[in-house]
Order: structure tokens, then sequence, then C-alpha cells
């Protein structure tokens, strides 16, 4: 972004600026969608993101400043929302408020009609807030403030025309500017405005969100809900996944039938066949049929909860436990967002002011197990702990091994970001804060279509650019033959010992490392190893039990390997992550370590004692 | 009237209190957040472990930590 004074007529530059929590982002993804980038502004270190809508009259650039909740110059983000706001970059400068708590919304406005050339009121959650009684005039709301009103649903994507109109008379004519010098105390003019005009104001706190707090934020039943809801979102993440995985794998099976065709039409040699066939596109189809499913599911649902205003109550409920391990409560939503995906959990972490605490959270993320383990647990509870259960109870077990490691490893959690606290990250607790958003109906169309595309697409991205490249290093290393056999039984003979003393074995531990790339890819990799085929093959899981067993495997490798996986290092994705959101290659080996060596200690200790019960 | 000057960390679920003065670190922060010199504070609960306590001020509602409420003087009977 430059700081050009571009005042060209077609192009107009909107600013929105505005609280956090005032949907000022939904608001702007509904104006720009797909065309939006960020970017540094005039080289400041805040992101700022940009983007453009074309009308047919006219063409719009967005800038969404970081929200904040005054303009003071405390925090890079509030002297950057100010600058801007300030240097006039902006031809409108579009405030958005929420309605259904305007109050807490009229001390940022007043300073930004203070300094800004042309400003815009934009009342968000309009409709919510005149359901629940407020009588919201844009005339009467006009004539107080004396800059244009309008009323929208960013959700719902409603009023986005009048917005339009309404930028474009603020743009055209002289603002009429309220008076409001300094000098003019505005905490006393904000008590005289919703004295004199109260039905503007709504209770910020209605009966309906006390009740549900009481349930979900209540000394009895908070833990217990979390802990259901947990086991239900991952319930219903697996369950629904297995259909779309298994069309998939059709898909990927048709996809690779006509690639071998083809191969075979131009007299490809054997070994080519292989590579492309069983080698790249083998393990594409296993990364992206095993994990696309589960995230186009989860990351709907997690959109859900934050949606409905739930997200910060688990922050809430969690700070203190937290704060105890030396970190704060926002730690939380980022281990939430690790289940998904731990490269999107470590970029979270952004949430987090202090960056000792961001630290914490970013290095311990990878304790959280994130989608593309969930088949490793699955596959080794349902092979040893629920055997002979069939349909739903079986589906059920396996649920219930899920969340139990999941639980695991929040406990896991606590204990390194404790450890961590106390020795390499010390420091005095940071100063935690949590605004608390109004429960609201989520928007599911909104969440399902952007969730569903947006993430469903940048898995896509990512899978297709590690997976192609790691099927090709595998097959080489499976099917290349130096002194008496492969590569990689070379490599699997040499990590065995290792592997024993872990509890697991040589095969496992190779599987481990070269599923570096996705962690989708480590049993079948392990399994074509044992059977010695040249790529990644799909099995039934009886077939599977039968290859495990006949290696050696018995309940307590399959304990080892659930824990290994757990706590390992994180796959090249997030380290890739740390590297960008820390910029020190230092953290990036702690990420590796500190989890690795966790697994291998845990390992070690559940080999030793389940060797004193057989 | 026996009013005495005590921290709004002593404040219990469904009081009302007004808070007089603010210092320390978080001062700042805290006043952005709208808790200013004769603003009325409502606490509206407390988390399931006892801290933090959730809050109405200024028309919004936040969750702030005992330890940092500490640093705003109320009075209170």
């Amino acid at each position: 972004m430059t700081k050009t004074i571009n005042k060209s007529e077609n192009l107009t530059r909107v600013a929105l600026a505005g609280a956090p929590n005032v949907g000022k982002s939904t608001l702007f993804n509904a104006l720009t969608g797909m065309s939006q980038h960020t970017g540094n502004w005039a080289g400041k270190t805040v992101e700022i993101a940009e983007g453009d809508c074309n009308r047919p009259d006219r063409q719009y650039r967005f800038v969404d400043i970081p929200g904040t909740y005054s303009l003071s110059s405390r925090s890079p983000e509030e002297r950057v929302a100010e600058e801007y706001i300030r240097c006039g970059d902006a031809d409108v400068v579009v405030v958005v408020a929420d309605a259904t708590r305007f109050r807490a919304c009229v001390p940022l406005l007043l300073q930004i009609t203070a300094i800004a050339e042309s400003c815009v009121l934009c009342l968000n959650f309009a409709s919510a807030a005149e359901r629940r009684g407020a009588i919201l005039d844009t005339d009467e709301l006009e004539s107080i403030f004396g800059i244009p009103v309008v009323k929208v649903d960013a959700r719902g994507k409603r009023g986005l025309d009048e917005l339009f109109s309404v930028i474009d008379r603020a743009k055209g004519g002289t603002p009429r500017r309220l008076i409001i010098e300094g000098g003019i105390d505005r905490s006393a003019f904000t008590d005289d405005l919703f004295i004199t005009y109260p039905h503007l104001a709504l209770d910020e706190y209605p009966l309906r969100d006390a009740r549900i707090d009481r349930i979900l934020t209540g000394r009895k039943t908070a833990f217990p809900v979390m802990a259901l809801l947990l086991a239900l979102v991952l319930f219903i993440t697996v369950y629904l996944a297995n259909y779309p995985s298994a069309w998939l794998a059709s898909l990927f099976e048709w996809v690779m039938g006509g690639v071998s065709r083809l191969l075979v039409w131009l007299h490809a040699p054997d070994s080519l066949h292989s590579l492309v066939c069983d080698g790249v596109l083998g393990t594409l189809a296993t990364v992206v049929s095993v994990m696309l499913p589960p995230m186009a599911i989860f990351f709907p649902l997690f959109t859900i909860l934050e949606d409905s205003g739930y997200l910060p109550r688990i922050a809430y409920n969690l700070d203190r436990p937290l704060a105890c391990s030396g970190a704060c409560g926002k730690q939380a939503l980022t281990m939430c967002m690790g289940l998904g995906c731990n490269a999107v959990g470590v970029m979270g972490c952004r949430i987090i002011d202090s960056p000792r605490e961001r630290l914490a959270a970013i290095l311990t993320n990878s304790l959280m197990p994130c989608n593309g383990r969930f088949p490793t647990v699955i596959l080794l509870s349902g092979i040893f702990f629920a055997s002979g259960i069939g349909g739903f109870p079986g589906g059920a077990v396996t649920a219930l091994a899920l969340t139990i490691t999941v639980l695991l490893g929040v406990v896991l959690t606590f204990l390194v970001t404790r450890i961590l606290t106390a020795t390499l990250l010390r420091g005095e607790p940071s100063f935690f804060t949590l605004e608390m958003p109004p429960y609201r109906r989520p928007d599911f169309v909104r969440v399902l279509t952007r969730s569903l595309l947006d993430r469903t697409l940048s898995v896509l991205k990512r899978a297709v650019a590690v997976a192609a490249p790691a099927g090709l290093v595998i097959w080489l290393l499976a099917n290349v033959r130096v002194g008496g056999g492969t590569v990689l039984s070379y490599i699997t003979s040499t990590l065995d010992p290792v592997g024993r003393f872990l509890g697991m074995d040589g095969t496992i531990l190779a599987a481990f490392i070269l599923g570096l790339p996705a962690n989708e890819i480590v049993i079948p990799i392990a399994l074509m190893s044992y059977a010695a085929e040249g790529g990644l093959a799909e099995m039934s899981s009886g077939a599977v039990a039968e290859i495990l067993t006949s290696n050696g495997w018995t309940a307590a490798t399959a304990v080892c390997v659930t824990v290994f996986s757990l706590c390992h290092f994180p796959c090249s994705t997030t380290l890739i992550t740390i590297k960008r959101e820390t910029g020190k290659l230092r953290y990036v080996a702690l990420a590796a370590l500190l989890p690795t060596l966790l697994g291998a200690i845990l390992c070690a200790l559940i080999n030793l004692v389940s060797g004193f019960f057989v | 009237m026996d009013e005495k000057e005590t921290t709004l960390a002593a404040i219990k679920v469904g009081e009302c209190l007004t808070v007089n003065r603010i210092f320390g670190n978080a001062a700042k922060r805290l006043f952005d957040l709208g808790f200013s010199s004769g603003a009325s504070v409502r606490c509206l609960g407390t988390a399931p472990l006892g801290d933090p306590l959730m809050l109405s001020v200024g028309g919004r509602v936040i969750a702030v930590r005992k330890r940092d409420l500490a640093s705003i003087t109320v009075w209170k009977r």
C-alpha cells in the first residue's frame, strides 16, 4: 500500500474504522469478497487489509483499519488507526458501530468525527437492535451527530446499497461537523445523549444472555458443557467426514486410472508409471481425501461457535487455569483453532497481545492434535480398543478415544506452558481483558459458504503443494535400491533400536519423520513400509489390523504411537508459519524439539511400564 | 456515611459501584474500555473458577481479572 493521494473521480477510498467486535471485518469481507489482501501501510508494522469493490458506476477501495477502543497513541494499532484517518488518504471514513451496544461505540465515534474530513456512521446489527426495541431513525441520528447515518446487517449483507449511496453523499457534500471541540467532556455528552434519546440504547446484558451465561459459565456447568461440546464437535467432524472422504478417494482412483492409461499409451517406462501413479498421485489422493473433509466440517463448526458469541466465554472460563500456567485465556482459543489445523492455530496467536504469552501459545500449539492426526487415533483405537464393536457404538468408542486424546493434549499444553513460563519465557502476567459480545444467532448460510470456500480452497492449495513433492520423495525412498534393499528399508532398520526403546519400531519412527509434510500420511507410510509396497495404498481396516499385528504391534504399541502422534514436531506447514509469525529460526527449532522430547519421554515411560505387565 | 475506599476487585455479583480513581500501568487501557472517573460499573458474574469477573461498564460487557481491578478505587459501604 502506498500513501498516494489518488483523488481520481471514479475511485473512492473508504476507510472502515470502529471498535473491535462490531462486525467490521464481516462488513469488510461482504464488501470486498475475494479481492482483499493485506499489507503494511507506509512501512508500519501493523498489517492493514485492503480490498476493492467495483460497482456499475464507480470503484471503491476499502481499507480495514485495525479495530481499536480509542484513538490515543498507546498501541501500534491505535497509532496507525489515528494516523490513517488524520492523513486524509481516505475520501470517506465509515465508522462501524454495533447498534445493539451503541452506547459503547459513541466515544470512538466522537473522536473520529473530530479529526476526519468526511464521516459516515454505519450501524451494524441494526435489525437485531430494532427487534429488541431500539428505535433507530437515521434522520434523527444525522441531526444528532451531524454526519450521514446508515443501517446495515453485515452478516446478512443487507443495507449495503444504502451504504454506498451514503458514502457517495459524504464524499460529494460538505460535512456538517458535530461541534465537539476540545474542552467539551465527551463522556458527559454521551451520558446526556442517552438520557435525551433513551430509545437509542439497549440493555447491554439482556436477560437472555444472563440465562445462557449461567449455564455456559456457571460454576458447576461450565466445564462439563465445554467437554461435551468438544466431544460433539469431534464426533460430528469425524462422522460426517467419512462420506466425502470416500467420495474423494474414488474420485482420485478414477483420475489415477485415467493417468495410468495415458502413461501406458505413451509407452512410459514402468518406473515412471509407478512414480507418477503410486508415488505422486497416490500420496496426493491420500492427503486430500483425508485432509479436506474434516477441515471443511470443523472450521464451519468453529465459525458458528465464533459467530454465536460463545468463544470468548471459553477464554473466560479457562483464563484462571491458563493464568496459573503463566498464560492467558485467549490461548484457549488458539488451542481450539489448533484442533482444526496447527498452522491456523499458530496464526491465530496474533489475538494474544503479550509477546511472551503469544510465544508460549505458539510453541505449545502442536500439542493439540490437528485434524490430520485424527485418522491415526481413530484407526488405532478402532483396531486395538474397539475391535469387534461395529457400527454406531464402535463409532462412539472411537470418538471417546479421540476426546480423551484431545483432553490429554489439553493437560500437556497446560503443563508445558507452565514449564515454559517458569523458565525460558519468564515475565509478569499481562493485562488481560476480553470483551464479551452479546449472543447472536449465527448466519449459517454465510458461515457455510464463506468457511467452506475459503477453507477448502486454501487447504487444497496447501495439500497439493506439500503432498505432491512428498509423494515423489517417498516413492524414491521406497523404490530406489541400494545395496540389498531400498533406501527406506535402510532408514527403517537404522532407526529400529531407537524406535523399540520408545515402544514403537524403526518403521513407525521413519513414518513419523517422513510424515513431516502432512500428518495424514504417517500411518499410510508405515503400512506401505510393512507391506513392502511401492506406494501408499487404500486398505480396509481389517487388512490394516492384519499387517500391524503380524508386525508385532500390541495395544501398548498403539498407545505409544497415539502419544507420539500427539507429542511430536509440528508439520512443515506449521513450522513455516511459526517462522513467519516469530521471525526467528530458534523458535522454530524449539517448537520442533519440545513436543518431540516430551513425546519421547512419555513413550519410553509407557514402554517401560507396559514391560512389567507383559 | 461509613463508606470506605476499596478497589473494584472487591465488587460482588449484582453489585453496582462508581469508579473513583484509576492508577497503575493498566490505567490508560482501562480508561479506554470505559472505566473513567464517575463511571458506573455493574458486576454481572464470575468465571467458574472465581476469576475473571464479568463487568458491565459504559455500555460494554468485559471480563477483567481481579488483579487488574485492584488498580481501580471505588467507595463502598
